[in-house]
C-alpha cells in the first residue's frame, strides 16, 4: 500500500513529534491528573493515577433492607476530609435487578451499571457531580434490541461507545450469549453472537465453543479482544446450594476463552480453558503481549500469550489455593507494572497475591483472609491501597452468619496489608455491595 | 514529494514547538500505559483486515454544523464533506498531547492519496478546531499550511473553525465529544477521529489508542467497496 512509502518516509519525523507530543504529555495537566484507579480499566479510558476521591459501589437490594433496592452508593475516599470512610452519598434505581458489574464510558463522564436479571442498565452521570452522581438515563429494552442478549455484564469503553457483554440469552437461559455495542448516549449499534458449536464464526477452535460470554478486555496495539465464559441466567440465578447439587445445571459452566479480531469484531480463536474462566486482566507493559483470567471451578491461574511465532496460546499457570477445596476464584486486579496479581476468592474469603513478573511461572507470595466472604478486588494505580467487597451474587452468597456484607479498604506496602476502614453494609442496611469504580473531581475542569 | 512531507512534518513540529503549550501541572500521562520507556507511542503490532471482509454498522448520524474556513467565509460542515468519505478530527492548536498525533495520522493518509485517485477522488479531511477564542481562521490556515500549499492529487484536507462557543456547542454535543477548560489554557478532551460515510453517517470512531493509518484507510476503502456492491445490486 502506499501508505507505507509514505509511512516510512515520516517516520522519523513523527517519531520526533511523537516524542514531543510524549515528553510534554508525561508533564501535561491532563483529563485524569495524577494515577490511581483501577487497573483493570479500559485502555481508552484517562485513568486516576494520584488518589482517587471517591468510591462508587454497585450494591444489589435486600428484600426488607433499608429501601431494599439496588443502589450506587458513594464512599468518601478522601484523606483530609471530615467523611473519610463513611458513605455519603447512595442513588436508589427502585426494584432488586441483581445488580452487578458497571463501567464508565472512554471520557469518563457516564458510569453504566447493569442488572444481571432485570436486564436494566443504569447510566449515571459522574461528571457534573462527582461526589454525588446522578442517574441520567435508564436503557430498558436492551433484550429485544439486542436480538436476544440476557445479563448485561462486563461495561467496557471503546471510543464512543460502550462495548457490553452478555451472560445469557432469552430463548433457553442458558449460557450462550453475545457482546452488544452501544452508542455513549444508548442508542443500539449491533449484536455480535460468541463463536459455539453450530458456527464458530470462523473461528479455529481448539475443543468446543460453548457460545458462553462473561467478561471483555482489549489490547488495542495488537487488535486483539479475549472474552470469557461463566454461565447463564437458569444458573446465575439459582440458590448456589441447590445448583450445587443439580447435576445437569453444572454442566452448564464456561470452558472457553475467546480471542477477537477487535477492529473487525470476529473472532479468531476459541480457547479450551475448562472451569469457568471469569475475570481477564491484560498487562500494561508497552510490549507485553499476555492476559490473564482464573478459572471459578478449577482454581487455576491462566496465562493467554503470544509466543514466539506470533501465535496465540492459552495454559495454566499456577494453582490458586487447593484446588480440591473449590476455593472459587473470583475478581483478580493486576498492578500497573504487571508484577503483583491480586486474587480474590469466594467461598474461603481470602486474598493471594501472585508475583506474576515471570507470568508464565507465578508464585504466591501472600494471603490474608478478609472474611467470610469475597469477591472483588479494586486497587490504586499505585498499588498502596486496596478495597475489598463481598457479594457475588444473591442467590450465591452465604447465608445466616457467613453472610457477611462488607467494604473493607487496605493499605499495601509490599509486604502486608493493613486495615485503613470497614463499612459493614448490613449494619449500614444497604445490601449487598458488589463491583468498585474510583472517582475524582480532578477528571473534569470547570 | 518526500521534500514537502519533510517540510510538512517539520512545520508540525515547529508548529508544536510554538504553539503547543500543555501547562505543567504534575501528574501523570493519560495514556502512560501506550508509550514505550523513550516516549515514543508503540508501533501497531497488527496487519490489518483486509478492506470488506468486515462491516461497519452505523454508528450514529454525522450532525451538521455552522463554521468558518481558512478564509474566514462562513461554510457547514456539509460542505467541507463535499458528499464525499470523511475522516473528521476535532483539534486545538495549542494542543501539546493528542492533536499533533491526530494530526500526524491524517498527513499520513493525506499524503497516501496522492498514489491512490480513488481515494483521493472519494475521501475528504476535515480538521475542526474546539478553541474558537484563539484557532482564528488565520490560526487555523497557519496549522494547516503544509496540506493547503500542497493540495494536487490529493484528499481535500479543510481547516475549520467556528465564530464562538456558541456555534461550537451543537457540534461538539452532536458527536459527544467532552471538553474540559483548565485555567491555564489548556482544553483536556479525548482525542477521537471521527469516519463518516457519503450518506453523513458515523461509521466508526477512533481513539488516541488506535490511530493507525492503515486501519483508517482498510475503514475508508471498506466503505467504498460497500458503496459499490450497492451500486451493483441496484
Amino acid at each position: 500500500m502506499e501508505l507505507a512509502k509514505s509511512g516510512r518516509a515520516t517516520a522519523v519525523a513523527r517519531r520526533l513529534l511523537c516524542s514531543l507530543v510524549a515528553a510534554l504529555m508525561l508533564t501535561a495537566a491532563t483529563l485524569s491528573s495524577a494515577g490511581a484507579d483501577e487497573t483493570c480499566q479500559s485502555p481508552y479510558m484517562p485513568k486516576i493515577t494520584g488518589v482517587e476521591e471517591y468510591l462508587y459501589l454497585w450494591t444489589l437490594g435486600v428484600e426488607g433492607m433499608g429501601d431494599g433496592s439496588d443502589k450506587l452508593v458513594v464512599v468518601d475516599l478522601r484523606d483530609d476530609s471530615a467523611t473519610f470512610g463513611q458513605v455519603t452519598h447512595s442513588v436508589s434505581v427502585g426494584g432488586r435487578h441483581e445488580a452487578h458489574h458497571g463501567g464508565f464510558n472512554d471520557d469518563r463522564s457516564q458510569l453504566w451499571l447493569g442488572g444481571l436479571d432485570s436486564n436494566k442498565i443504569f447510566v449515571f452521570d459522574v461528571q457534573s457531580d462527582p461526589a454525588k452522581p446522578k442517574l441520567a438515563r435508564t436503557i430498558s429494552d436492551f433484550v429485544k434490541t439486542s436480538g436476544g442478549v440476557v445479563g448485561p455484564h462486563t461495561f467496557y469503553a471503546l471510543p464512543g461507545r460502550m462495548m457490553i457483554t452478555g451472560l445469557s440469552n432469552d430463548k433457553d437461559h442458558g449460557g450462550k450469549t453475545a457482546l452488544v455495542e452501544y452508542t455513549n448516549d444508548g442508542k443500539y449499534i449491533a449484536t455480535h453472537w460468541m463463536p459455539d458449536q453450530k458456527d464458530a464464526r470462523g473461528a479455529k477452535v481448539e475443543k468446543i465453543a460453548d457460545g458462553y460470554g462473561y467478561d471483555i478486555r482489549a489490547l488495542p496495539r495488537k487488535n486483539v479482544m479475549l472474552t470469557s465464559s461463566f454461565t447463564g441466567w437458569s444458573n446465575y440465578m439459582m440458590d448456589f446450594g441447590q445448583m450445587l447439587q443439580d447435576k445437569a445445571a453444572m454442566q452448564r459452566f464456561g470452558q472457553t476463552v475467546v480471542l477477537w479480531d477487535l477492529h473487525t469484531r470476529t473472532p479468531r480463536q476459541v480457547f479450551d480453558v475448562p472451569g469457568a474462566p471469569l475475570e481477564i486482566r491484560w498487562a500494561w507493559g508497552p510490549h507485553s503481549n499476555y492476559a490473564f483470567t482464573t478459572t471459578a471451578l478449577t482454581a487455576q491461574l491462566w496465562l493467554v500469550h503470544e509466543d514466539d511465532k506470533g501465535e496465540w496460546r492459552a495454559k495454566a499457570v499456577a494453582d490458586i489455593g487447593d484446588p480440591s477445596t473449590i476455593p472459587l476464584p473470583v475478581d483478580i486486579s493486576l498492578s500497573a507494572d504487571d508484577s503483583t496479581l491480586w486474587v480474590d476468592s469466594f467461598m474461603d474469603g481470602t486474598v493471594r497475591a501472585f508475583d506474576v513478573s515471570d507470568p508464565h511461572n507465578p508464585k504466591q507470595v501472600y494471603e490474608k483472609v478478609i472474611g467470610k466472604q469475597l469477591n472483588m478486588v479494586s486497587q490504586s494505580w499505585d498499588g498502596k491501597r486496596l478495597y475489598f467487597t463481598s457479594s457475588l451474587l444473591a442467590n450465591w452468597d452465604k447465608k445466616a452468619g457467613d453472610n457477611e456484607q462488607f467494604l473493607k479498604a487496605y493499605t499495601w506496602d509490599g509486604k502486608a496489608l493493613k486495615e485503613r476502614f470497614e463499612l459493614d453494609f448490613n449494619k449500614l442496611g444497604l445490601g449487598r455491595p458488589h463491583i468498585m469504580r474510583f472517582g475524582s473531581s480532578k477528571l473534569y475542569g470547570s | 514529494m518526500n521534500g514537502v512531507r519533510s517540510r510538512a512534518s517539520a512545520f508540525l513540529i515547529a508548529m508544536f514547538l510554538i504553539l503547543g503549550s500543555a501547562g505543567s501541572v504534575a501528574g501523570h500521562d493519560v495514556v502512560a500505559p501506550v508509550l514505550l520507556p523513550d516516549g515514543a507511542p508503540p508501533a501497531f503490532d497488527f496487519t490489518p483486515p483486509a478492506p470488506g471482509s468486515y462491516r461497519l454498522p452505523v454508528i450514529r448520524e454525522a450532525v451538521d454544523g455552522a463554521v468558518l474556513d481558512t478564509d474566514g467565509q462562513p461554510r457547514s460542515l456539509r460542505q467541507g464533506m463535499a458528499g464525499r468519505i470523511v475522516l473528521f478530527s476535532f483539534i486545538y492548536t495549542n494542543c501539546g498531547k493528542e492533536c499533533p498525533h491526530a494530526t500526524s495520522t491524517l498527513y499520513d493518509i493525506f499524503y497516501a492519496t496522492a498514489a491512490d485517485s480513488d481515494l483521493a477522488a472519494n475521501l475528504s479531511l476535515i480538521s475542526l478546531s474546539f478553541d474558537p477564542e484563539r484557532d482564528t481562521p488565520e490560526a487555523m490556515a497557519a496549522y494547516g499550511y503544509a496540506a493547503r500549499t500542497d493540495p494536487a492529487g490529493k484528499s481535500p484536507w479543510s481547516f475549520f473553525t467556528t465564530r464562538s462557543r456558541r456555534e461550537l456547542e451543537p457540534i461538539l454535543r452532536g458527536y459527544g465529544q467532552n471538553l474540559s477548560l483548565r485555567p491555564s489554557g489548556v482544553i483536556n478532551h479525548l482525542l477521537r477521529v471521527y469516519l463518516i460515510d457519503r450518506r453523513g453517517r458515523v461509521r466508526n470512531i477512533y481513539g488516541l489508542e488506535f490511530l493507525d493509518p492503515r486501519l483508517l484507510l482498510a475503514d475508508v476503502h471498506t466503505l467504498l467497496l460497500e458503496e459499490a456492491a450497492a451500486a451493483r445490486s441496484d
